[in-house]
């Protein structure tokens, strides 16, 4: 019975990007919980789905870092997601030493929080209402892998729209990425 | 009155698709035309499209198997794989890959911009990962949508499975 409701729930919820996100507990590198409900106090969530391997994840390694430099002073909390089966806590640990990742890093054992929000790939970012849970902006960070042919940086574009009050503008992009390696 | 120039790309890939004495390291640019074509032109043959990149572990590691499967298939259907690579990458990544792989099948980088229109010109679900193959039936409607690394046996299933509907 149990695994049959598990079974339910776990396709119920990877029918989609959810509108809101539930409250959740993950351990970060350290095996220390972090809970998406006590950033209440933020003006926004960014969840933010990453490897220590992919390549077009560690493309991004130095505008993740920026990000959380520029918005940090802004209120704005950067919540790292490895769901990757073969990626450890220590892999995760040391790679954010060596990138200077300054932001929580946390571990979705078993893969639990990408299937609940559809995560798919790497890197994707889910913007939330730091109350609501609700999704302001789930896509990519900017649009190319190569920092020199960007022409719109679309998280940053939501996250300021967000910091001034406003609608965000783009709810919803699309980009390429190495697919999230799911224990199956 | 026929717009020549709009017919050019459409008579390339046809050449391109009939020649299999084009040299398997030509690596064409995927433009939404051309995209159209391919789902047009089936000549009563169902299409695969692979969409890989050098940078996708799983793509690479499944490449052989799709090389296997269009061995296998050759004549009754379709095989092309459509790399996602920057298209700077194509001299330098894209056309080592194929070259190392021996591959002989229809091969393609993408030049659909920006990559949101790449993506939706594809599948609408699709959300960017990679790899993706989608099959396609005779009349060029999607059918198949596989998510994700596959194997030889999967690739043979679901071709099979257009091959019995035709």
């Amino acid at each position: 019975m149990k695994t049959i409701l598990t079974l339910f729930l776990t396709a119920f919820a990877m029918a989609g990007t959810p509108d809101t996100v539930e409250n959740f507990t993950l351990n970060d590198y350290n095996g220390a919980p972090v809970e998406l409900a006590s950033f209440k106090d933020a003006k926004a969530v960014v969840l933010m789905f990453i490897s220590t391997q992919c390549p077009v994840s560690n493309a991004y390694n130095e505008r993740m870092a920026a990000l959380h430099n520029d918005y940090a002073s802004k209120n704005v909390v950067i919540l790292g997601i490895n769901s990757n089966k073969a990626e450890s806590p220590d892999d995760i640990k040391q790679h954010a030493a060596d990138k200077q990742f300054h932001f929580p890093i946390l571990k979705d054992l078993h893969n639990v929080i990408a299937d609940k929000l559809d995560a798919n790939h790497t890197p994707e970012v889910f913007v939330l209402h730091p109350v609501s849970h609700a999704v302001l902006y789930h896509g990519r960070i900017d649009d190319a892998q190569r920092e020199a042919k960007v022409t719109t940086k679309d998280l940053r574009a939501a996250l300021d729209e967000i910091l001034a009050g406003k609608p965000v503008t783009v709810k919803e992009t699309k980009a390429f990425g190495c697919s999230i390696k799911r224990e199956k | 009155m026929i717009r020549v120039h709009r017919l050019v790309p459409h008579i390339l890939l046809l050449v391109g698709l009939g020649t299999s004495a084009l040299p398997a390291q030509t690596v064409r640019p995927l433009s939404k035309p051309v995209l159209d074509s391919l789902l047009q032109h089936r000549h009563g043959r169902p299409l695969l499209l692979n969409f890989w990149a050098t940078w996708c572990e799983p793509c690479r590691e499944e490449f052989p198997d799709l090389l296997t499967a269009a061995k296998e298939f050759a004549g009754k259907a379709d095989i092309i794989a459509v790399s996602v690579d920057d298209r700077d990458d194509k001299e330098s990544s894209v056309v080592p890959f194929l070259k190392g792989q021996k591959s002989t099948i229809p091969a393609f980088i993408a030049d659909i911009h920006p990559v949101d229109s790449l993506i939706n010109a594809v599948d609408r679900q699709w959300t960017g990962a990679i790899p993706l193959t989608i099959l396609y039936d005779t009349l060029g409607v999607k059918r198949t949508v596989l998510k994700g690394q596959r194997t030889l046996a999967e690739f043979r299933s679901a071709i099979e499975s257009l091959l019995k509907k035709r």
